[in-house]
């Protein structure tokens, strides 16, 4: 899906504004993109945690590497590639967690809605803790692939990559993840769900 | 539940606006202390083919408007950030406005029009009348104040918002909702619907404050009547929504008010600034003499013919007067 020429060069001109060190044209810039930067900073990491910190930085980088954007792509999807980068530097930085995951909790609300909200708020945060677990580009490419639902082409632009490493980067991740699930039916069950039975 | 739907992906859970406004304070706050953090690195091959042609650039703008000393473009207002210290207030002088910064508090001034964003903190806005001069703007936040000429405050902290009108009237955006607010009148956007009367007695907050709430505990609460007595009591004063000053001025501190406010005027319309001066020059008040000089001064800084006659007229009229040795070289400079 391309953007329109008018949105990229709308693009180009706040990117050149807000590079020249225009203040207004930074918040303007930032009000415009702080969702999606969010979003791809959440998508990655699973939780809000240590992310208002993360989103800082990210906006640190994208304003500091403003003035190499071209519009080549929506500034959109160039600071989406800057919150990508971002979270791998965060992730690598990261140690491993040292505790095990937790049994699921009880469920006791009745109702369907509230049921299946608690049953994938707990599959999600089993998910996230088995990623922590497996190697940084490989869980950002299943995060972004799998979880986020964008197509190979596009996380192959997020992350800089092709799109042969990306595919193999998300099989590798969802094998490992499933190694790693073993015998927790709510894990393995999620995993196959989101991989629309691929897993 | 092997029968249950699918549960999809997570949904991704927003910020707070408390969190956000964290973020973007802590965003601009690191962007302040970064010592070049958003200019590119100059290319060493880059430089030159830019340096050039803006050399050049500058040496054409420089020599047409030296030339032209009638008709002088306004000077171009870049984007100017004003940060005060954490422990003192600041004041700048924006487009005819006088902007008292509170400790610790944050304005930027638009280049492009006579806009001020209130990044954080608070600020009291003197704005001079703006005749047939665009509206005078302030951001914050969601709100957005409108004016035309007024002193008032506006305070700001996170996503609370205070505007508070000291005289004259403004008008106040939030979101979809538009307030008209006047002397002695206070607004919050935590009660967006009201505007409330500042009791007439009550002392002005004073921009150091960081606090936005209003500060109504300095009134005196009015005494209760004594029911037995018949001694005439005046009527409680009710603060009416005024456009103009209640008050009254001698001329002097008319004079005074009106001196200060075309000192602002002179970057943007000096003309007008030099007329300002000779009418209060004509009056006859103290500020007669500081305001005949500084039409002099101005008219000699832009080259004005009328400026030799006007020193003369200074030095005639208040030949010891504070400026007057000023003058003296002035003309001298001009004759030579």
């Amino acid at each position: 899906m391309g953007a329109s020429l008018a949105t990229r060069e709308s693009d180009l001109a706040l990117a050149r504004r807000a590079a020249a060190g225009d203040r207004t044209a930074q918040r303007e810039l930032f009000a415009a993109q702080k969702t999606a930067v969010h979003h791809t900073l959440f998508r990655i990491l699973g939780n809000n945690r240590d992310l208002e910190d993360l989103v800082q930085d990210a906006f640190l980088e994208i304003f500091r590497a403003l003035p190499s954007f071209r519009g080549d792509s929506t500034l959109t999807r160039w600071c989406q590639t800057i919150a990508t980068r971002t979270a791998y530097l965060a992730i690598s930085r990261r140690k491993p967690p040292s505790v095990e995951l937790s049994l699921v909790e009880e469920i006791i609300a009745s109702d369907v809605n509230t049921h299946r909200v608690a049953q994938m708020r707990e599959a999600a945060r089993r998910l996230y803790a088995a990623m922590e677990r497996i190697d940084a580009k490989q869980r950002i490419a299943f995060a972004l692939a799998v979880i986020d639902g964008l197509s190979l082409a596009e996380v192959a632009q997020l992350t800089e990559s092709s799109v042969v490493a990306v595919k193999t980067r998300v099989w590798r991740a969802r094998k490992d993840l499933m190694k790693r699930a073993g015998k927790d039916a709510v894990l393995a069950g999620y995993l196959d769900e989101l991989s629309g039975g691929e897993a | 539940m092997s029968e249950d739907p699918k549960l999809g992906p997570p949904p991704v859970e927003p910020l707070s606006d408390v969190a956000w406004a964290r973020v973007e304070r802590g965003l601009w706050a690191r962007m302040d202390a970064a010592p070049e953090p958003v200019h590119a690195e100059p290319s060493r091959r880059r430089w030159l083919w830019v340096a050039a042609p803006l050399v050049a650039a500058m040496a054409i703008v420089f020599l047409v408007t030296r030339d032209r000393s009638d008709d002088h473009p306004p000077p171009e207002i870049a984007d100017v950030r004003v940060v005060a210290p954490a422990t003192a207030s600041t004041t700048a002088t924006f487009d005819d406005a006088h902007i008292e910064l509170a400790p610790a508090s944050a304005v930027v001034m638009r280049r492009d029009r006579p806009a001020t964003l209130l990044e954080r903190g608070s600020a009291w806005f003197s704005v001079a009348p703006r005749v047939d001069r665009p509206e005078f703007t302030v951001l914050a936040g969601d709100t957005t104040v409108r004016v035309l000429g007024t002193r008032f405050r506006v305070a700001r902290s996170e996503e609370r918002v205070t505007v508070e009108v000291d005289h004259g009237r403004v008008e106040v955006q939030y979101r979809d909702r538009v307030q008209i607010l006047g002397s002695k009148q206070i607004w919050s956007s935590d009660a967006p619907e009201r505007v409330e009367n500042l009791p007439q007695t009550a002392a002005v907050p004073t921009p150091e404050s960081t606090d936005p709430k209003p500060e109504p505990t300095s009134v005196e609460p009015e005494p209760k009547p004594e029911p037995t007595r018949v001694v005439p009591k005046p009527e409680p004063t009710r603060v009416v929504p005024k456009l103009v000053e209640p008050k009254p001025k001698s001329t002097s501190d008319l004079d005074q008010a009106r001196f200060e406010q075309l000192s602002v005027v002179e970057k943007t319309n000096p003309q007008a600034a030099i007329t300002g001066y000779l009418e209060i020059a004509q009056r006859g008040s103290k500020w007669a003499a500081n305001a005949l000089y500084a039409a002099a001064r101005l008219a000699s800084d832009r080259r004005d013919p009328r400026a030799e006659q006007l020193l003369t007229s200074y030095l005639t009229r208040f030949p010891s007067h504070a400026n007057a040795d000023d003058a003296r070289a002035l003309l001298s400079r001009i004759k030579r």
